[in-house]
């Protein structure tokens, strides 16, 4: 059994001569809940899209729990549950009627988890979609998403428009529902801090480059901010430098990769390590996006 | 699933050409009753089929016209394709499901007019109907399709019904003066869906008999794969679009 839910290898989009997705090398392991970041434009939804057959790849490939995205789109399909990042649906129908839509497509489908989420999310089931405020729209597009008993949700900006509460039930239920039946989570966001409370692996996409994909606690554990004091300290980025600030004595490192090591070689230039502190991903993300810029 | 929604979407409008077939079917007998009721029956009920059958072409070609803007093209418009396409199902089992669902409101509309018309004036004019009669409406039913395909495809062309409806509209208004200036200036026939009707109404007064004249078959078929050919052209491009 193939033993990641999404595997892409080189996996292109370009329209024109715009490059949306250039290359990018995608594992997301079974079970996992995955946090795909980048600013607007970055390729999000375009891979997305790519992943769920509703667009065609330029070049490269993309697997689904091992099935190819353009040869075995139905079969995909059938196993997974997604969220757009438009959350729009038929707007003259209720959220019963768009239930009632949705079920016979699915045999997994379930109707105490329709019961559930609308209780839990307080979704007005009887009143027409384009009546719901966007909260209640986007709450919608989850209920019928997490109904389905799907393998795999790819949820493309899930949390956009819900409320602090809202946002906070919904984490808690793809974090604790979703691990349960094993499901995996694939999703997208710029809130990084949801990110980082849910996701156990996450991946950095700027300009349709995937800057970093890996373990969230290995990122973190590897992602050091380092203060120094001293003259004539390197100013220079290299690979495990992710960028330099200088205030007058004062050196500001962003290191990638062993950081003790880097600090004790500068102890050994004459400088004095006054910090070596974590950063958080919203810092990781920033210092990834600004070195790309 | 799918076919419901087809339905759900289209209810309205087929309850109101439903009301309207019901109220064409009856009108012919009522109106030419007071404007010629010294006419021969056989005359009075030749004319009143032809009246029935060309008010039935009309509206059916509308009906056709604006449940074909409903299709696919139209979740495009309304972004709402990004959630039906990510069912799991092939695009031509939406397109022939769409194309079922609006068949049988289509069917039940031709069927409204072809009955209550045939048995008013049956009963008016005691005329037996017979099948000949019947399959004089089959034109009408082809024409329903053709127009129905064609703004299904015009819509999933534009991605967008209202788009594909107005298209259509032109086409219906641009072919015909295409066929007579081809006709008039070059004495070139254009295969035209007239060609599926064999009688003009100048001729039934004159020859009542004329009135249960078979369709020709080959512009029925010609027509009908037109027709059908429609939907598998939106299919095929359906396939090919990306969102």
């Amino acid at each position: 059994m193939n033993e990641l839910a999404i595997d892409t290898k080189d996996l292109t989009k370009t329209y024109g001569s715009i490059r949306a997705v250039g290359g990018i090398n995608l594992s997301v392991p079974r079970g996992a809940i995955y946090g795909f970041l980048g600013r607007n434009g970055a390729g999000k939804t375009t891979t997305i899209k790519m992943l769920l057959g509703l667009t065609r790849p330029t070049t490269g490939t993309a697997r689904v729990f091992g099935m190819d995205v353009s040869a075995e789109r139905i079969s995909i399909l059938q196993r997974t549950a997604f969220v757009s990042e438009k959350k729009i649906l038929y707007p003259w129908l209720t959220p019963i009627e768009l239930v009632r839509f949705s079920r016979g497509f699915y045999p997994t489908w379930s109707d105490s988890a329709v019961e559930k989420y609308a209780r839990l999310l307080e979704i007005p089931m009887n009143q027409r979609f384009e009546k719901l405020s966007n909260g209640n729209q986007t709450k919608v597009w989850l209920l019928l998403t997490l109904s389905q008993g799907a393998d795999l949700l790819i949820l493309d900006e899930p949390t956009a428009a819900l409320d602090p509460f809202s946002v906070d039930q919904l984490l808690h239920v793809l974090a604790e529902d979703g691990l349960d039946r094993g499901c995996t989570i694939f999703f997208s966001s710029h809130q990084l801090e949801e990110v980082e409370r849910i996701a156990e692996y996450v991946g950095v996409i700027e300009h349709g480059n995937l800057l970093m994909a890996s373990r969230l606690d290995d990122i973190k554990s590897e992602f050091r901010l380092i203060t120094a004091a001293g003259n004539s300290l390197p100013s220079q980025t290299s690979p495990h430098i992710l960028s330099v600030g200088v205030e007058g004595n004062f050196y500001r490192y962003v290191v990638t990769k062993d950081a003790d090591d880097f600090a004790a070689g500068l102890s050994q230039n004459g400088a004095t390590i006054t910090n070596i502190a974590p950063l958080s991903l919203r810092e990781i993300f920033l210092q990834l996006v600004r070195k790309e810029q | 699933m799918y076919f419901w929604k087809c339905w759900r979407e289209t209810r309205v409008s087929f309850y109101v050409f439903l009301s309207i077939a019901f109220t064409l079917a009856v009108l012919p007998s009522k109106v030419m009753d007071s404007a010629m009721g010294d006419l021969r029956a056989t005359q009075f009920f030749a004319l009143a089929w032809m009246v029935l059958l060309f008010a039935s072409s009309a509206l059916l070609s509308l009906a056709g016209m604006s449940l074909g803007a409903t299709g696919i093209g139209e979740e495009f418009a309304h972004k709402t394709a990004g959630f039906l396409l990510t069912k799991p199902r092939s695009i031509r089992w939406f397109v022939w499901t769409g194309w079922a669902a609006n068949a049988l409101q289509f069917l039940t509309l031709t069927g409204t007019m072809v009955l209550v018309g045939a048995s008013i004036l049956s009963w008016r004019c005691h005329v037996p109907i017979t099948w000949r009669l019947l399959l004089t409406f089959v034109p009408v039913l082809i024409m329903t399709f053709l127009m129905f395909g064609m703004t299904y495809l015009l819509g999933v062309l534009h991605q967008n019904g209202r788009n594909g409806f107005i298209s259509s509209l032109g086409v219906v208004i641009v072919f015909p003066i295409i066929c007579l200036a081809a006709k008039y200036f070059w004495h070139i026939h254009l295969p035209s869906p007239v060609d599926m009707y064999p009688v003009e109404m100048s001729a039934i007064v004159r020859h009542p008999e004329l009135v249960a004249t078979l369709p020709p078959l080959w512009p029925l078929v010609g027509w009908s794969f037109v027709a059908l050919s429609c939907p598998f052209v939106a299919e095929l491009v359906l396939e090919h679009t990306e969102l």
